[in-house]
């Protein structure tokens, strides 16, 4: 097998090495109750996975537009796979479709039962918190903790002026 | 360390990949521009997925039977495409339909003194976080009200039923959305 076959290989095999350890993570999470958001499971797992990715990608290539290749492909699909289970997590559209199919939903009108603002920014705040987006300051209000999101957040903003959409 | 042709063709890999995306999103913006569709999911599948994956065949069809190329070059530059594009498909859901917790974030960043819950609740209605949502379904032809009630199609089934899939795997219960 060529070396390109091989890296391609590679990546993918710890693709699904970082899909196999979300599923085992998020299961001890879950039984455990830690106090660690799933979704910042992928960023740790990803994380840990890049130096044994790369380093093997050299060690096969030994050269250094490879281990480009490589840190790209996989980070990338590393992203996919996160917004992927991401998607699972907080998508409005999957779960309004899951609970019309549980029979939960009857209705627009039923729907409007089912949901609740102040559940639905409660569950939010949570997440922002659990990754460190926000934080609360002394007088139990909720202030920026980092920029990150934040940052992405503008992103889209600007894209969608781009894309054509209406404010 | 030289510069070696196996350096350059995985270089070469990277900058075509980059270049594809750059044309599929172009695509994508020239048309959202010129019209921007109903169908929010479909639409963007087939240009960032769809359409690319068909040209991928094709290629390599072409390479199978012209040889002019290696086909490891072809099959890197096209699953450079497909990092950048599958997860731009996936980005683009949040783009379309703003992300409540993003708006969240822009709320908060614009109080320098800070928001309670109570306050951030105020802001949002039903009506933007749900009600917007169920249209998106049944213009995508997901879901649709006959006599009062919701019904699935079988699309809308299918993707229920793998999202559920999903669910089941990690051991978990439905998303709280």
């Amino acid at each position: 097998m060529s070396d390109k076959f091989l890296t391609l290989g590679l990546i993918f095999i710890f693709l699904f090495s970082l899909f196999i350890l979300h599923v085992l993570a998020v299961r001890i999470i879950e039984k455990l109750k830690l106090n660690i958001l799933r979704q910042m499971a992928v960023v740790y797992i990803t994380s840990a996975l890049n130096l044994p990715l790369i380093t093997t990608v050299f060690l096969i290539n030994k050269s250094i537009s490879s281990l480009i290749y490589a840190f790209i492909v996989f980070n990338a699909f590393a992203y996919f796979y996160f917004l992927f289970f991401n998607m699972g997590e907080t998508a409005r559209r999957v779960k309004i479709l899951i609970e019309i199919k549980k029979g939960n939903v009857k209705n627009s009108s039923n729907l409007k039962e089912f949901y609740k603002e102040d559940v639905m920014v409660k569950n939010r705040l949570e997440r922002l918190l659990g990754l460190n987006q926000v934080k609360l300051n002394p007088n139990n209000k909720y202030i920026m903790a980092n920029r990150i999101l934040f940052c992405g957040t503008m992103f889209m903003y600007s894209w969608r002026k781009v894309l054509g959409f209406e404010e | 360390m030289r510069i070696t042709g196996g350096e350059i063709l995985y270089l070469i890999s990277i900058f075509l990949g980059i270049l594809i995306f750059t044309f599929f999103m172009a695509i994508h913006i020239i048309i959202w521009r010129v019209k921007r569709p109903e169908k929010h999911i479909t639409l963007p599948i087939l240009v960032f997925a769809i359409i690319p994956f068909v040209l991928f065949l094709l290629t390599l069809f072409l390479n199978l039977k012209f040889r002019y190329l290696n086909t490891e070059d072809i099959v890197l530059t096209w699953v450079m495409y497909f990092a950048l594009g599958l997860g731009y498909l996936m980005t683009y859901p949040a783009v379309q339909a703003i992300s409540p917790s993003l708006e969240m974030l822009l709320y908060i960043a614009k109080s320098p003194e800070g928001l309670t819950e109570e306050e951030l609740v105020e802001r949002f209605n039903i009506k933007n976080l749900v009600e917007d949502r169920l249209s998106d379904l049944e213009e995508e032809n997901l879901a649709y009200e006959k006599e009062g009630q919701m019904i699935l199609t079988s699309k809308g089934n299918m993707l229920a039923s793998f999202m559920m899939i999903q669910r089941k795997i990690y051991g978990l219960e439905t998303g709280e959305g």
